[in-house]
């Protein structure tokens, strides 16, 4: 994995933890709301799941990625990586 | 789950009458919306891959951006969702013997509380406004009580006539309780009030 790809990841689980930040914060809350509440716990989990599915499929996806294929130095039609070799 | 209901600041000897949530139709309704647009985005890129007879190429950097897009597209869905379920679940009205009680969920984290001892209470309004309103039974209940500008305003809830009689007939009792404690005296008459 290169640098574009890393970023993208980044940011990914940066949104992934900021969502679980709000969804830790919601359960501890609802609990305190109203003791022995379920309701609040599950829906929380499954708004972590959601997050999670989201985050981990673009993740997946971006994978097959070839990061440095579409890189185009002045127009050239060849890959940075090719022309990094042919120089 | 039978598990007794109880909320922040409630009092040892205090029973609590009516739990109110909001009615569940216009919290559909805000699903149906973001149902839908959750589906827009996807329907318009097949579309336009239809259209234009292409397909991805799914080794791009223009893929990554698509899916980087969706993903944040559907994140900010799911959060919007969860904060509607949460505005809706966690706002609470609760009539108890002794005070009416409005929590109310604000924005992600933030709540106000607001309560009313039942014994200032004057003035108990229902109102049912629009057509799903009436088919569902649901509307707003407003409550004026002394000397106080901003009325009690409990909103969306079900069959709100009756909730405008159990709070009327819970404000007669605390009334009348609080007579019979404190013996209330007409000072012009001298006659019991």
């Amino acid at each position: 994995m290169n640098f574009p790809g890393a970023v993208i990841l980044w940011i990914a689980l940066a949104l992934l933890a900021v969502g679980l930040g709000f969804a830790a914060a919601h359960v501890i809350q609802g609990l305190r709301f109203s003791h022995g509440d379920r309701r609040i716990l599950v829906a929380t989990l499954a708004y972590i799941v959601a997050v999670t599915v989201i985050v981990g499929l673009s993740m997946i996806l971006t994978m097959r990625v070839d990061w440095s294929r579409d890189v185009i130095i002045g127009g050239d039609e060849q890959p940075v990586t090719q022309q990094i070799n042919d120089l | 789950m039978t598990e007794p209901y109880s909320f922040p600041g409630q009092q040892p000897d205090e029973k609590i009458v009516l739990v109110l949530h909001r009615h569940w139709l216009p919290f559909v309704g805000e699903v149906f919306r973001l149902t839908m647009l959750a589906a827009i985005p996807a329907v318009l890129l097949w579309a336009g891959l239809k259209l234009a007879e292409r397909s991805i190429d799914q080794t791009g950097v223009g893929f990554a951006a698509i899916v980087f897009g969706f993903a944040l597209y559907y994140l900010l869905l799911v959060t919007i969702l969860y904060g509607f379920w949460l505005d809706y679940y966690l706002d609470v009205f609760v009539v108890t013997n002794k005070r009416l009680v409005d929590i109310e969920q604000r924005g992600l984290l933030s709540r106000t509380i607001a309560e009313q001892p039942l014994y200032r209470i004057q003035d108990v309004t229902s109102e049912v406004n629009g057509m799903l309103a009436h088919l569902f039974r649901y509307g707003n209940v407003y409550v004026q009580s002394a000397g106080e500008k901003v009325r009690f305003y409990f909103e969306q809830v079900s069959h709100p006539e009756l909730v405008v009689r159990t709070i009327l007939s819970m404000t007669d009792a605390s009334v009348s309780e609080a007579r019979a404690k404190h013996k209330i005296v007409d000072p012009r008459t001298g006659v019991s009030v």
